[in-house]
């Protein structure tokens, strides 16, 4: 099984202080100076000096690419040009716990991550959309805010999609300072809502409270002018709510821009929690098309994310799904090879195997 | 436990419910009773809605802020609409229709045309209020009869903004001719044109002394469809007294020009028409018409696929309410927030409505002002029509289901009960109103109405 773009290699020759470098490949494009360059020999009879390496033949970086060396000489970017998505890791601690989960959190200081990631941006210097997410990016919101002014006195433009709870908007205050922080650059906060019940949503958060807040979130933030994407992750818990989400959706937030839509990704606790959790699209694809046609109506813009096509009943749900998952953690099984819409599909997750994996339906397409 | 909500009754043993967001939920008698008794079974169709019900504090809690954000952003939205600029060139006509809400002039007429010299000051007055997209639209009386006019407007405001704007003009088409046609051709020039049915209909209330007014209608469309294509026209149809009895011919008369879309409304009470509303027909006559309008299209969509504007209106206004802007159902409803209106004698107006008042009573606290001297001073007319135009607090208006998606219509009640807010139970406004949603309520509940109607909807928002 091969991923879309493996995103790990290792030092074959030379070698480097673990830590974050800017990839010099071929000394193309001008760097900012933050970070140091690491020389990324391209032949094997070049002379290896230090901060120089020469990895792997068939690894993916680019000229500029931000790369992170572990301590035992694997190497990955974290901001790449050859990626088909950009998304940086600002923290693992968050104040939800969702049964769901597929990056769990953890509870250590990690403020650290939001330097380097401050750095990487401004050294990357893309115009193309990058996420963040954790854990929970806003659990700290005065780190945050000081995250946004380093990116902005540093001259950093990127266009940011921030993965957010939504409870920290609760606090207008914060979301004022957050307007104004962002006024810089393009900005977009997905946020999931897991049911129009309270009890639906606090107990698959399992964090009492969590709805309120996150509703307070989604009017102050609304009200403020935030592009936002709302997201929604069906589960045995929650799907019987989708019509009903649609509609609370429509008629007291029409401020969001997108209603995604989201398969389980069977990583994490979603693995742990799997067959409580997981129910296969095949048999909810009458609520699914009811859902989003009547959000239609309403005017909500909804997109399916991580739906192999095969999995999606009809032309009118297929056209609404999107190519969603990451490169790096996507594959297409076998099965695929033969399928004549196969680059219009997001295909599987990395960790769809075995019991986890949902086979590929040949006689659907 | 239920938040506040409204209701109205569709029939004996069915009724829409409505609350604060716009949600609605169509429920038979039984189940209504359930509800305003605290009793509410597990098989009441409000346990399918999603902003009606809470369980416990909390959620009431946040259901109310959400509540009243919805009624906040509706506010708000009525209050930036796409701005229209309305030029009358001249009120004179070629036509004598009966219902005339302009008081049109005769061919003859003195003193009742703009001077080629008020261009430049109109575009300065466009360019100071508006901002692109810009839409203008030339009224009358009948506009192609000061061609000249409208000719050296277009080439003077394209100067500077060709790129972003659209010209309307509203005409019987009796006067159209190639040269015009062509001037179209090169300009971002759409028609808005009158067709009351076949001729029998169209000609015995839309009188010229030279020709059939259907026929001069019907080819000056035909020959537009050929040459700017049939997007850039758009037909009004005011239904009179005789075609009440005929629903069908007003599709035909579509049909045989190869139209896609008709707006059909009924008499409004300015001009000649307010002197004789009452011996036109009742608003119970009008909505039995309507009506079987409606269930003709529907029935007829796959065939003839003609979108009815006014019905599509009121679905926008019922699903996306905040997506919606229309002058006529807009509450609040502020004089000179959504049209500003250069009348042929230079005076200024913030609603087409007002002109047609002030024509008929000379009521000077409607206008803002003169195209020679456009000072905008404090119009504390303006400010009592809109202060008087928010429904939620209005008699009658405040208990309305359709109170989300309705709208104030000042003006309306000013010319026919001589006040701002009106008494809403004799109001003819109201109750075609009330008549058209009630109808279009009935619709959505019936599987096989909505299947087109959504398909209307698509086409809104395409």
């Amino acid at each position: 099984m091969e991923v879309v773009r493996k995103d790990i290699f290792h030092v074959i020759s030379g070698s480097v202080d673990p830590g974050l470098y800017r990839a010099d490949i071929n000394s193309n494009r001008k760097s900012v100076g933050i970070i140091p360059n690491l020389r990324v020999n391209q032949l094997s009879d070049q002379l290896i000096t230090s901060n120089s390496v020469q990895l792997q033949s068939d690894h993916t970086f680019s000229d500029g690419d931000i790369l992170l060396v572990g301590k035992g000489g694997a190497v990955r970017a974290i901001l790449s040009k050859s990626a088909n998505a950009n998304t940086l890791l600002v923290t693992e601690r968050c104040d939800n716990l969702c049964e769901f989960c597929s990056q769990p959190p953890k509870e250590a200081n990690d403020d650290v991550l939001f330097g380097m990631a401050a750095q990487a941006l401004t050294e990357f210097q893309t115009s193309d959309l990058v996420g963040i997410s954790g854990g929970e990016p806003f659990l700290s919101k005065k780190i945050f805010l000081a995250f946004m002014s380093t990116l902005n006195s540093l001259g950093c433009r990127t266009p940011l999609h921030i993965l957010s709870n939504g409870r920290a908007l609760q606090d207008i205050s914060f979301t004022k300072k957050l307007a104004d922080v962002c006024q810089y650059r393009e900005v977009s906060i997905g946020i999931p809502l897991h049911g129009v019940r309270e009890s639906t949503h606090d107990s698959l958060t399992a964090a009492p409270g969590s709805w309120k807040e996150t509703i307070d979130g989604l009017i102050n933030a609304g009200h403020m002018g935030f592009n936002i994407e709302l997201r929604f992750i069906p589960t045995l818990d929650n799907l019987s709510e989708l019509e009903k989400l649609i509609v609370f959706v429509g008629r007291t937030m029409p401020f969001i821009s997108q209603l995604s839509i989201m398969n389980l990704e069977p990583h994490g606790w979603a693995k742990k929690n799997w067959k409580s959790l997981y129910r296969s699209p095949v048999f909810y694809s009458k609520t699914l098309e009811s859902a989003v046609k009547i959000g239609e109506r309403l005017g909500v813009n909804t997109r399916l994310f991580n739906y192999p096509l095969c999995h999606l009943k009809g032309e009118y749900l297929r056209n609404k799904a999107e190519r969603s998952i990451s490169d790096w953690k996507n594959y297409y099984p076998d099965e695929c090879n033969d399928c004549a819409v196969m680059d219009k599909c997001c295909g599987y997750f990395k960790s769809s195997k075995n019991m986890f994996l949902e086979k590929p339906r040949k006689w659907a397409i | 436990m239920y938040m506040p909500f409204n209701f109205e009754w569709l029939s004996d043993d069915k009724a829409v419910i409505s609350n604060l967001t716009g949600e609605f939920s169509v429920l038979e008698k039984h189940d209504l009773l359930e509800v305003a008794n605290s009793e509410i079974s597990e098989r009441n169709k409000i346990n399918s809605t999603s902003t009606f019900l809470y369980e416990n504090e909390s959620e009431k809690n946040s259901l109310s802020k959400l509540h009243s954000s919805s009624y906040a952003r509706r506010t708000l939205n009525s209050l930036k609409s796409p701005f229209l600029f309305i030029i009358v060139p001249t009120l004179r006509c070629d036509h004598d229709c009966t219902y005339c809400q302009v008081s049109r002039a005769n061919l003859d007429a003195a003193g009742v045309d703009l001077d080629i010299g008020s261009i430049e000051p109109i575009v300065n007055l466009i360019e100071r209020v508006g901002k692109p997209p810009y839409k203008i639209e030339f009224q009358g009386g009948e506009p192609l009869l000061r061609f000249d006019f409208i000719k050296h407007f277009i080439n003077r405001f394209d100067q500077d903004h060709g790129e972003e704007s659209e010209y309307i003009i509203a005409t019987s088409l009796s006067l159209l001719n190639n040269e015009i046609i062509e001037f179209s051709k090169n300009n971002n020039v759409h028609f808005s044109v009158s067709l009351d049915g076949t001729s029998v209909f169209h000609d015995s209330q839309r009188r010229n002394v030279i020709a059939s007014s259907h026929q001069m209608a019907g080819n000056g469309i035909l020959a537009l469809s050929e040459s700017i294509g049939i997007d850039r026209v758009a037909t009004v149809t005011t239904i009179t007294r005789d075609a009440l009895r005929v629903p069908q011919d007003i599709i035909d008369g579509h049909n045989n020009l190869g139209l896609k879309n008709m707006f059909v409304r009924p008499l409004s009470p300015y001009g000649f028409a307010s002197y004789k509303m009452d011996k036109y027909y009742s608003t119970n006559e009008y909505l039995a018409y309507y009506s079987k309008l409606l269930d003709l299209l529907v029935a007829q969509y796959d065939d003839v696929g003609i979108v009815e504007h006014m019905a599509l209106i009121h679905l926008q206004k019922i699903f996306r309410p905040d997506k919606t802007g229309y002058n006529d159902l807009k509450s609040p409803a502020g004089y000179l927030l959504g049209s500003l209106i250069i009348n042929y004698d230079g005076n200024i107006f913030g609603a087409d409505e007002a002109r047609m008042i002030y024509e008929q009573h000379k009521t000077k606290e409607l206008v803002v002002g003169h195209i020679g001297n456009p000072d905008f001073k404090q119009h504390d007319a303006g400010i009592e029509i809109l202060s008087n135009s928010f429904i939620s607090e209005m008699p009658m208006c405040n208990e309305c289901a359709y109170q989300p998606y309705c709208g104030a219509d000042p003006l309306h009640h000013l010319s026919l009960q001589q006040d701002l807010i009106g008494d809403k139970s004799t109001s003819f406004f109201c109750q075609i109103q009330k008549g058209i949603f009630g109808k279009i309520f009935k619709m959505i509940d019936d599987k096989k109405s909505m299947k087109v109607f959504d398909q209307w909807l698509a086409y809104g928002s395409r």
